[in-house]
């Protein structure tokens, strides 16, 4: 089955038709449609006190959890639109959102008495979360971003198109993004979904969309760990499990436990997205559990948009188009390519945003012609499958993006470095941040370059690898030669 | 804990903590998450790698105390093993 109304009133709706059905376990607590809906309502009727409806955005920081559900839902049919953020987001990065984007109410863990913002007193702590109020703020949404009919959520981008952005996403993109997921993987409401991708990147979001759409079920796990996952799949026998290709080459490597085997014995659907997937990691976890891992293509800005569903793994290979979704490949003129011809991937989409929030430069680059174009070359084969031939600008850990050029500007923001160099490195046989900086050795140190860029960025973003020199390789030109760092 | 485990342990971290003075601080007991700024794909790749070296299997909910300094993580590599001999 799959629902038709709006994202907004999703589980009230579930709630009317699966009421007595388990829509989620969380920590040991299990709730049904019914309950988790009576929860969601009553907290959305205490917030549309204080003023949340249209318009009004509430950010989130909070892991995957109960408590990220029932603020979800809860802001959503209260009328105002989500902002969901990574848990560990610093304090200051998260201070500075708020006051960037104007944003009056922080949902965060009980215990985060770091923030300096004012703790809502009508409200009790929600599963061990609080709500909080920007000093001074005002109950709206303050700037010029015209009528705020139909939004929904504001989306922060990890920079796959480059440096981190900010979209809207309306009623109707997330809308579109539920149905054509869940047709064309025909899930239902005896569809168990293990939700360990985060929740707050429109990827994880789909674990839950999906789930309450379908009518189905959601095991909720606030981190990725391979036991852990590996524990709830014996005892929860998931159908759809979406993964980042970290996750899939560390189950494919972890220590297992008898049974462990036949943890996804129930499996209908892997879905991997976010990365690229070796080959060799595909073909272990296929081994190891006896089910294939199927790619998903697509970003923040156009949300899923192909996925591959052949037996026949092929790196780099991300599939066909959902349904209702068209990609298209373009030189660099912007004339469509044939069959065959490398170009950029065009992704035109109903899930789509139309543009970045102030930001008309690189609206104008990435939206064009009624199509996204998340800066990837690829190309159509003869079956209508798309592959992608990847980028350089960007380093993906773990599924993270990283834009070079953003934890270039924060160093050079902070410190006395007259230029600074972020490449991949590799630490452990991981891929990290590698930094290399031009400047004083005696004043610039490696421990105030990760502290500067911990105050500053993400914790995936802070370079691992640091080097100081007081000179960095440039020809005759005085061009600094990349290829010697 | 016996010196192989000790040592095992040890060099297993030393991998992932390069920077000297924050291997120096690991060691004499600092926070090993919060003084290391390991991030979190970090995390579960040396969970993964210890849970395999040394046979067992980290709990979510009690693994921030686990993982709360060098002596903790020792001493519940001491119980977890003892639970599997």
């Amino acid at each position: 089955m799959e629902h038709k109304a709006s994202p907004r009133h999703l589980l009230a709706l579930a709630a009317q038709q699966e009421g007595g059905r388990t829509a989620v376990v969380a920590s040991g607590v299990q709730l049904t449609y019914r309950q988790l809906s009576y929860r969601c309502a009553s907290l959305a009727a205490r917030l549309q006190q204080i003023g949340v409806g249209p318009g009004v955005q509430v950010a989130m920081a909070l892991p995957n959890s109960l408590a990220f559900l029932i603020w979800y839902f809860g802001v959503l049919e209260a009328g105002g639109i989500v902002v969901p953020w990574p848990a560990d987001l610093p304090g200051a990065e998260i201070a500075a959102r708020l006051a960037f984007a104007r944003i009056p109410f922080l949902v965060a863990p009980e215990q985060a008495t770091w923030l300096d913002l004012k703790l809502q007193p009508d409200f009790d702590a929600v599963e061990g979360s609080r709500l909080w109020q920007r000093d001074g703020a005002l109950r709206g949404l303050e700037t010029a971003l015209g009528p705020p009919v139909g939004i929904m959520l504001r989306h922060h981008s990890s920079g796959s198109t480059g440096r981190p952005k900010e979209m809207f996403k309306t009623e109707g993109n997330i809308a579109q993004e539920c149905q054509h997921f869940s047709r064309t993987l025909g899930l239902g409401r005896e569809d168990v979904f293990l939700g360990v991708a985060p929740f707050c990147h429109a990827f994880g979001a789909i674990s839950f969309l999906a789930a309450f759409a379908a009518g189905g079920s959601l095991i909720v796990l606030p981190r990725f760990l391979p036991g852990v996952v590996l524990e709830a799949a014996r005892r929860f026998s998931p159908t759809l499990f979406l993964a980042t290709p970290p996750m899939i080459q560390l189950l494919g490597s972890c220590r297992l436990e008898p049974g462990d085997e036949g943890a996804f014995r129930a499996l209908r659907f892997c879905i991997c997205s976010t990365g690229s997937l070796a080959k060799t990691a595909h073909d272990t976890f296929q081994r190891r559990f006896g089910k294939p891992v199927h790619v998903q293509y697509g970003s923040t800005e156009s949300l899923s948009a192909t996925v591959d569903l052949d037996e026949d793994y092929e790196e780099g290979r991300v599939g066909r188009p959902y349904d209702g979704v068209e990609v298209g490949i373009f030189d660099g003129a912007g004339t469509p390519c044939p069959l065959g011809q490398r170009g950029l991937v065009g992704i035109r989409s109903p899930a789509a945003s139309q543009a970045y929030l102030d930001d008309p430069g690189s609206t104008a680059r990435t939206f064009r012609d009624g199509f996204v174009f998340p800066g990837d070359a690829g190309y159509l084969d003869a079956q209508g499958r798309l592959h992608l031939l990847g980028r350089f600008d960007i380093i993906n850990i773990g599924g993270y993006k990283v834009d070079c050029l953003e934890v270039e500007e924060a160093i050079l923001r902070a410190l006395p470095v007259s230029a600074v160099i972020v490449t991949a490195g590799e630490r452990a046989g991981l891929p990290v941040v590698r930094a290399v900086l031009e400047a004083d050795p005696g004043q610039v140190t490696r421990a105030m370059v990760r502290e500067a860029c911990r105050s500053r960025l993400s914790s995936y973003k802070v370079p691992e690898l640091v080097e100081v020199l007081s000179e960095l390789p440039r020809d005759d030109k005085g061009k600094i030669q990349r290829a010697l760092i | 804990m016996n010196e192989n485990l000790d040592q095992r342990l040890l060099e297993l971290l030393r991998r992932y903590v390069t920077d000297p003075g924050e291997w120096q601080a690991v060691l004499a007991g600092a926070p090993l998450l919060a003084s290391t700024g390991l991030d979190s794909l970090s995390v579960v790749n040396l969970v993964t790698e210890i849970e395999l070296i040394f046979d067992v299997r980290f709990e979510s909910d009690s693994l921030e105390r686990t993982l709360q300094d060098v002596h903790s993580l020792a001493a519940f590599l001491k119980v977890a093993q003892g639970k599997t001999l």
